[in-house]
């Protein structure tokens, strides 16, 4: 009896099978350092993670395993990915706590934002001071593009234990702001959290986890302690590595080669190697200021991504 | 941390996992709802779980042609609508959640990919026929990062693995050529070569004999077999694509892979080995009529014990 065949008896996960996806969630938990609880993995920290997974995506898995597997290799494959697909979202909204702060702080302190008063539709949320707006009711991501339309915002990721970088206030307020205004509506606090995590995403990408055990140390590394690194690096090049993630760090000295380099670099097919280097690129557009030192900041970036890895 | 052997399960994630059971979805279950295998037959707005080797994906059939079918993935995950992918409800499916199909990912797929059924969402396949037809734009957002990450992510997973399901590979290649010719002069062969090829193709002298001969025609396999022991091998007559063709029907699937277990072969090896087996067969039958190749398939089961229903 394996896993596959108990869960096609059952019709369910038991025993088996929740003991697989405990063993897969051990070894995968590992690529994502911004995950480690302050004591390191133990037997039930991984098993709060097994929880929380299953709690999200249970029924989903149970009927995918149960519809498109077809035996304990295609199951295990499938279980595998599903994980990563959940670490990575987890690892993205990881400083959810630290951005909902931030954005309090900012929408109390400036004169520009006002929230709805009780009696009114929307009491609580937050809007635009002197109009008078329903709740904003429609698809959160056009908001995630009028954040992303506002220019001259630098210091856009983070990664690992650093903490949450965003960007000036005055920038902050900017985007708040033109989500309002593309919003036309009041938001809620939780919304406006969302959208930022989007604007900002920590540096968690897929191909993180599909890189192997050497390339991923490597990259993980906290910099000081590599005796590698003898030279000095500019500022601005650190803050560029530190905010990219494993994976790209791993990807960027490949970047002008072949896309057959990249899927053995890292890992992947044809399809994610692509997307994995146009998000790079974007990224790098993102972070690399945009004057005279844009491109000695990307070489030395470069340079510290081939020191390690 | 202890080996996952001697773990210990918590109750409350075994009593959450009863929660989202999905019996319905169970093979025996699928078997009561569709038939046993040698009757399955694809058609439009069935959801079909398509295989090769570890990749598994269900896919939504659009149209059905003897030997291939359009299609489009349908991923268990409800992902936002977006110009290139549609969700169907929970209550048009016998899933316990909405489904995600992919239009933008149409694709033509060889009928031998279809595992099993799992579905049918009957006239709900003709907006996502329609969809394929007349695409969405994709609107140009301020910035490659404001994409949602997780629906680019799936897609690009998608778009891999329906290029490797239908790569196809040197050993497909080669097994769907006719072979070589090549004469075996069975006076020059020394006795203990004869043996050698007996015990490599697991068959008696007789049948080494009956193989060199060409009384009998080898199978690819067998002719690789020959062509290293011997140095050459008889021609092969490739069987009738007829049969070749009817092979690739899933409802054929259970005897394929009882054959490639049997023999360590890939999917397209199996198939063509039992096409040899079968084409064998039905040329020392004789009759007016023209063959039926099911009916040829099942008699050629039935002779050789083999059930193309039995449980796997």
């Amino acid at each position: 009896m394996d896993a596959y065949r108990e869960l096609q008896q059952l019709g369910r996960f038991d025993q088996l099978g929740l003991k697989l996806l405990y063993t897969f969630m051990r070894e995968e938990v590992r690529r994502f350092p911004v995950l480690e609880p302050g004591a390191g993995w133990t037997e039930d920290s991984v098993w709060e993670w097994v929880q929380s997974f299953f709690v999200a995506k249970g029924p989903q898995v149970t009927d995918a395993v149960l519809a498109q597997t077809a035996g304990l290799p295609s199951m295990e494959r499938y279980l595998r990915r599903s994980i990563r697909n959940f670490l990575v979202s987890e690892a993205r909204k990881t400083p959810v706590g630290s951005v909902r702060r931030k954005i309090e702080e900012l929408l109390a302190a400036t004169p520009k934002f006002d929230q709805v008063p009780s009696g009114t539709p929307g009491a609580g949320r937050w809007q635009l001071i002197g109009v008078q707006y329903f709740p904003y009711a429609g698809e959160l991501r056009p908001l995630v593009a009028a954040a992303y339309s506002v220019p001259g915002v630098r210091a856009v990721r983070w990664s690992g234990e650093r903490r949450a970088p965003l960007a000036s206030d005055e920038s902050l307020i900017a985007i708040l702001e033109a989500v309002f205004s593309a919003a036309a509506g009041s938001l809620e606090v939780a919304e406006l959290t969302w959208i930022f995590l989007q604007r900002f995403p920590a540096a968690a990408e897929f191909a993180d986890a599909m890189l192997d055990q050497l390339a991923f140390d490597l990259a993980v590394a906290p910099f000081e302690d590599r005796p590698d690194v003898l030279v000095e690096v500019g500022e601005r090049a650190r803050e560029v590595y530190a905010q990219l993630s494993p994976s790209q760090r791993v990807l960027l000295p490949h970047l002008h080669k072949p896309v057959s380099d990249h899927m053995q670099v890292l890992g992947v097919g044809r399809t994610q190697a692509f997307e994995a280097t146009r998000k790079l690129k974007a990224v790098l557009g993102e972070l690399v200021p945009d004057d005279d030192l844009g491109e000695n900041v990307i070489l030395e970036v470069l340079r510290l991504c081939l020191i390690a890895p | 941390m202890t080996s996952s052997e001697t773990v210990w399960v918590p109750k409350h994630l075994v009593a959450l996992a009863q929660q989202v059971a999905a019996p319905q979805l169970t093979e025996s279950a699928l078997e009561r709802r569709f038939g046993p295998r040698s009757t399955w037959a694809p058609a439009p707005g069935q959801i079909w779980r398509a295989l090769r080797d570890d990749i598994g994906l269900l896919v939504l059939l659009l149209a059905v042609d003897a030997d291939s079918v359009t299609a489009v993935p349908v991923t268990v995950e409800p992902i936002t609508e977006n110009p290139g992918s549609m969700l169907i409800e929970g209550e048009v499916t016998s899933l316990n959640s909405p489904v995600t199909v992919w239009p933008g990912l149409c694709r033509e797929l060889p009928i031998s990919l279809l595992d099993r059924p799992v579905d049918d969402v009957g006239t709900a396949a003709r907006q996502v026929a329609d969809r394929v037809a007349r695409p969405q734009k994709v609107s140009e957002a301020a910035s490659p990062l404001s994409a949602d990450p997780d629906v680019s992510e799936a897609r690009a997973a998608l778009e891999d693995d329906l290029a490797a399901m239908t790569e196809v590979t040197a050993t497909e290649v080669e097994t769907t050529e006719a072979e070589t010719a090549g004469g075996i002069n069975i006076d020059a062969l020394a006795p203990e070569t004869l043996d050698e090829a007996a015990t490599r193709l697991g068959a008696p002298l007789p049948v080494v004999l009956d193989l060199i001969d060409g009384k009998r025609a080898p199978t690819p396999q067998e002719a690789v077999i020959m062509r290293e022991v011997f140095g050459a091998a008889p021609t092969a007559t490739p069987p009738p694509l007829g049969l070749v063709t009817e092979f690739n029907q899933p409802r054929w699937r259970g005897l394929v892979r009882q054959r490639k277990r049997r023999d360590e072969l890939t999917d397209s090896e199996a198939r063509l080995a039992l096409a040899y087996e079968v084409s064998a067969m039905a040329a020392r039958q004789t009759g007016d009529q023209a063959p039926s190749w099911p009916d040829r398939i099942r008699r050629w089961a039935e002779a050789h014990q083999l059930d193309p229903d039995a449980a796997e």
